[in-house]
């Protein structure tokens, strides 16, 4: 296994890569809990229309991940002395085992899981039923339509979690065939968190029975976006509410454009680009207390090409308030001092070492990194090595993203 | 890991904390629920360096209630890694320290500034109505449960009654400190301020006044059940405790779905040594329903046959177990009640209970009253 070790975290870990492009990651830690888990490198953003012939219905990975985790598996863990986690964000899947007693026994039983032949139509119906609309507030609502503002035909628009009228879509079927696309070696990172050397681990997942490699043919989701502009920039609503909310959106321009011109650096300065922007830039909320508003939420999501940022205040004066941040965010560069960016990576610096020790929240920040193909300790180093200059051309393009303003008053 | 009355020496965590607990009386809830929140958000600190430009130190301030009275509690927490040195070493010198400069210094607000604060505890307090067993929960003496803040007595609170609240605090005695983290090289030695022992709390009070509660913009109603249970005197005997109710909250939801067709989500609450409450929200006009159709009978010994959950319930106790070393957030509420009501034992993260413990305390446990809350008659 090939060690990587930024010294001064105190967090070491390995890697290990198969024949059957299968990757393992081990992280050694002496908590008391042991952790393991699946990577899969791919989530809730819809990519497919079909996958061998069948129809992929919008809702399918998360459906398939609440299957997967569904209350009897999960009673079944604890059973056995151990925890299981699932999520999907919009780039990847991961379940995960927590358990005081060797990690191995309920590694097996997870992988054991993601195959089609660990669940039946019935399971199906079961999960779809536990899936409830989430109650929607004032807050989401206005989320929600800021996010539809901003996109013309991305899938981000939709988030991850189907509603009734997708569920109903949602079959046995669906979910084999994009289980059988996805949940496959190439496309999975095994995490291993304990207290074990990395021959243990190396030997203990020798012994598990893996999955295969599958290669079933899809048609992909089509779908122009203009990165230029937004669908629409400024709305308002009337609503029986108790305080009115402006969303601020920002549609970044497409990944991949931003990955030519900053490299990695951009993740790096996702990592603090709301703190230092503004939810910790003490200019910005002194400007707020101006105009009696409140950062109230705050959403960043990255999912296939697209990243948004969604700011949410309360705020009685709603149009003074989509004025200053206007003028704000029109500003920034001329905002954010050299002192800023240091003080900003101080504090983000000593946060995140208490993410390292914690099996789960490791386990949470590792996997999360992973959908960038970075290691967190290595985005903890490089993110407090952020060149000011660099910083900056970044925010002077942040300057010029799109934006909506949805404005949500009191009727 | 060891454990005493005021400290519990763990490395389960990444951070260590030194928690202040003030015992107050329950009035001027509203004043002191805007001082917690200005004393964490705008602290006036005189002493160099600033605490903020602390690596990895938080701190927080907050109101719960404590029975009949509040507990406004202080929590300061720094991150433990090898890459910091730590705040404090002493928790009784160096942690206290902290506070006490936080406690002297006070806040830094102008007019302007305290509107916005208040208005954002108003945002926060207007929206928390839609939680209808919370206010329950807010309306009878449970220990450790948020309070019910009263959004006009809020809205009429000036930056005077805060600092009369604050000098109150500032003025109390009864109160304790509690220390959560990696074992220290010294013991620690109580210093003369704070060896004040703990309020009692496990005195007969009236604890469920009324029976029902009616309050403005409630969209749906709750449902609240006093429990009178054997007492607790060990951490064992409190996850005993926890995972018997747990039993009843899965009856409860499963009766009332199967046969009554209608959701719940019952969650419960520990009150004192000797009772607990369960609530639960559901949708308008089905509160009283709900009540009349239940197993739970006002004044009655509980007869009905919960056996048949107990297995999930010792289940979740598990579950519980294993989380407790992911989540500091449940030790801290572990260990306030602990500290509270003395409970012994080294078991503080618990151990399995079994099908017989449960039954013993079917046995012994009794609704002792029943709080329905809802918006009145629209």
């Amino acid at each position: 296994m090939i060690k990587s070790d930024y010294g001064h975290l105190y967090c070491p870990f390995y890697e290990q890569k198969f024949d059957n492009g299968l990757k393992l990651i081990f992280i050694p830690s002496k908590s008391h809990v042991r952790a393991a888990g699946v990577y899969i490198a791919q989530g809730g953003f819809k990519h497919d229309e079909m996958i061998d012939k069948s129809k992929i219905p919008f809702g399918t990975p998360y459906v398939l991940e609440r299957v997967i985790s569904r209350k009897d598996i999960r009673e079944r863990f604890l059973k056995e002395g151990a925890i299981l986690k699932s999520h999907t964000d919009f780039s990847y899947t991961s379940f995960s085992v927590f358990t005081l007693r060797d990690v191995f026994k309920p590694f097996q039983d997870l992988l054991k899981l993601l195959v089609p032949s660990s669940f039946d139509e019935t399971d199906v119906e079961k999960a779809k039923q536990s899936i409830k609309a989430i109650p929607e507030t004032d807050l989401s609502y206005s989320c929600r339509k800021v996010i539809d503002n901003l996109y013309y035909s991305s899938p981000i628009k939709y988030g991850i979690i189907p509603e009734q009228s997708d569920l109903v879509s949602i079959h046995y079927t669906a979910l084999k065939k994009y289980l059988q696309k996805y949940y496959t070696p190439s496309k999975i990172t095994l995490f291993v968190i304990g207290d074990y050397t990395p021959d243990e681990v190396l030997h203990g997942v020798d012994q598990l029975r893996m999955l295969s490699n599958t290669y079933p043919s899809s048609v992909e989701k089509n779908y122009e976006e203009n990165y230029a502009t937004v669908k629409e920039s400024y709305q308002e609503e009337e609503r029986d509410l108790t305080y009115p909310i402006l969303s601020l959106g920002i549609k970044f321009q497409p990944r991949k454009e931003l990955y030519e011109k900053y490299g990695q650096l951009l993740f790096y300065i996702y990592e603090i680009l709301v703190d230092i922007y503004f939810a910790k830039n003490k200019e910005f909320l002194k400007g707020l207390e101006e105009f009696s508003s409140h950062l109230v939420n705050v959403e960043f999501k990255q999912g296939s090409e697209d990243t948004y940022l969604v700011l949410q205040f309360m705020t009685e004066k709603g149009l003074a308030l989509k004025n200053f941040l206007v003028n704000c965010i029109t500003h920034l560069n001329k905002k954010i001092t050299r002192q800023n960016l240091s003080d900003c990576i101080d504090d983000y610096y000593s946060k995140s070492l208490s993410n390292l020790v914690v099996n789960d929240e490791l386990f949470d920040h590792f996997v999360s990194g992973y959908a960038n193909n970075l290691p967190y300790t290595g985005i903890i180093t490089q993110t407090t090595k952020i060149p000011y200059k660099s910083f900056q051309t970044f925010t002077t393009d942040f300057m010029a993203f799109p934006r909506s303003i949805f404005y949500l008053k009191k009727k | 890991m060891a454990i005493q009355k005021n400290y519990l020496y763990t490395k389960a965590f990444a951070k260590r904390y030194v928690i202040h607990c003030d015992y107050l009386k329950k009035e001027n809830l509203e004043a002191y629920f805007l001082l917690a929140r200005l004393l964490s958000t705008y602290p006036k600190f005189t002493k160099k360096p600033n605490l903020l430009n602390l690596a990895g130190f938080e701190f927080d301030f907050h109101v719960l209630l404590c029975q009949t009275s509040i507990v406004f509690i202080g929590k300061i927490s720094q991150t433990v890694h090898p890459a910091l040195s730590h705040i404090f070493k002493n928790p009784y010198k160096e942690g206290l320290e902290l506070f006490r400069s936080i406690y002297e210094n006070g806040f830094e607000v102008d007019n302007l500034l305290f509107e916005n604060v208040k208005d954002q505890l108003l945002y926060e307090t207007l929206n928390f109505t839609d939680h209808p067993e919370q206010m329950i929960l807010a309306s009878i003496p449970s220990f450790l449960a948020a309070p019910y803040i009263d959004a006009e007595k809020l809205k009429n609170i000036t930056i005077s009654d805060v600092q009369k609240a604050f000098k109150t605090l500032k003025d109390n005695k009864v109160g304790g400190v509690l220390y959560l983290g990696p074992e220290l090289k010294k013991e620690l030695e109580a210093t003369e301020k704070y060896t004040i022992e703990l309020p009692v709390l496990d005195k007969t009070v009236d604890l469920f006044g009324r029976s029902s509660l009616v309050y403005e913009n409630l969209k749906k109603e709750a449902v609240g059940y006093l429990l009178k249970v054997p007492t607790v005197h060990s951490y064992h005997e409190l996850d005993v405790l926890g995972t018997f109710i747990k039993a009843l909250c899965l009856k409860l939801e499963n009766d009332a779905k199967s046969r009554l067709g209608v959701d719940i989500n019952p969650s419960w609450q520990f009150v004192d040594r000797s009772h607990a409450a369960i609530t639960f929200s559901c949708d308008s006009k089905k509160a009283h329903y709900l009540v009349e159709q239940s197993f739970l009978k006002d004044d009655e010994a509980i007869t009905d046959d919960v056996v048949s959950f107990y297995d999930e319930a010792l289940l979740y106790n598990e579950e519980k177990r294993l989380s407790m070393l992911l989540d500091s957030e449940r030790v801290l509420t572990r260990f306030y009640i602990g500290s509270a009501f003395d409970l012994e034992g080294e078991e503080f993260f618990g151990i399995s209970c079994t099908a017989d413990d449960l039954k013993d305390y079917q046995k012994q446990t009794f609704v002792q009253a029943i709080i329905l809350a809802s918006g009145g008659e629209r």
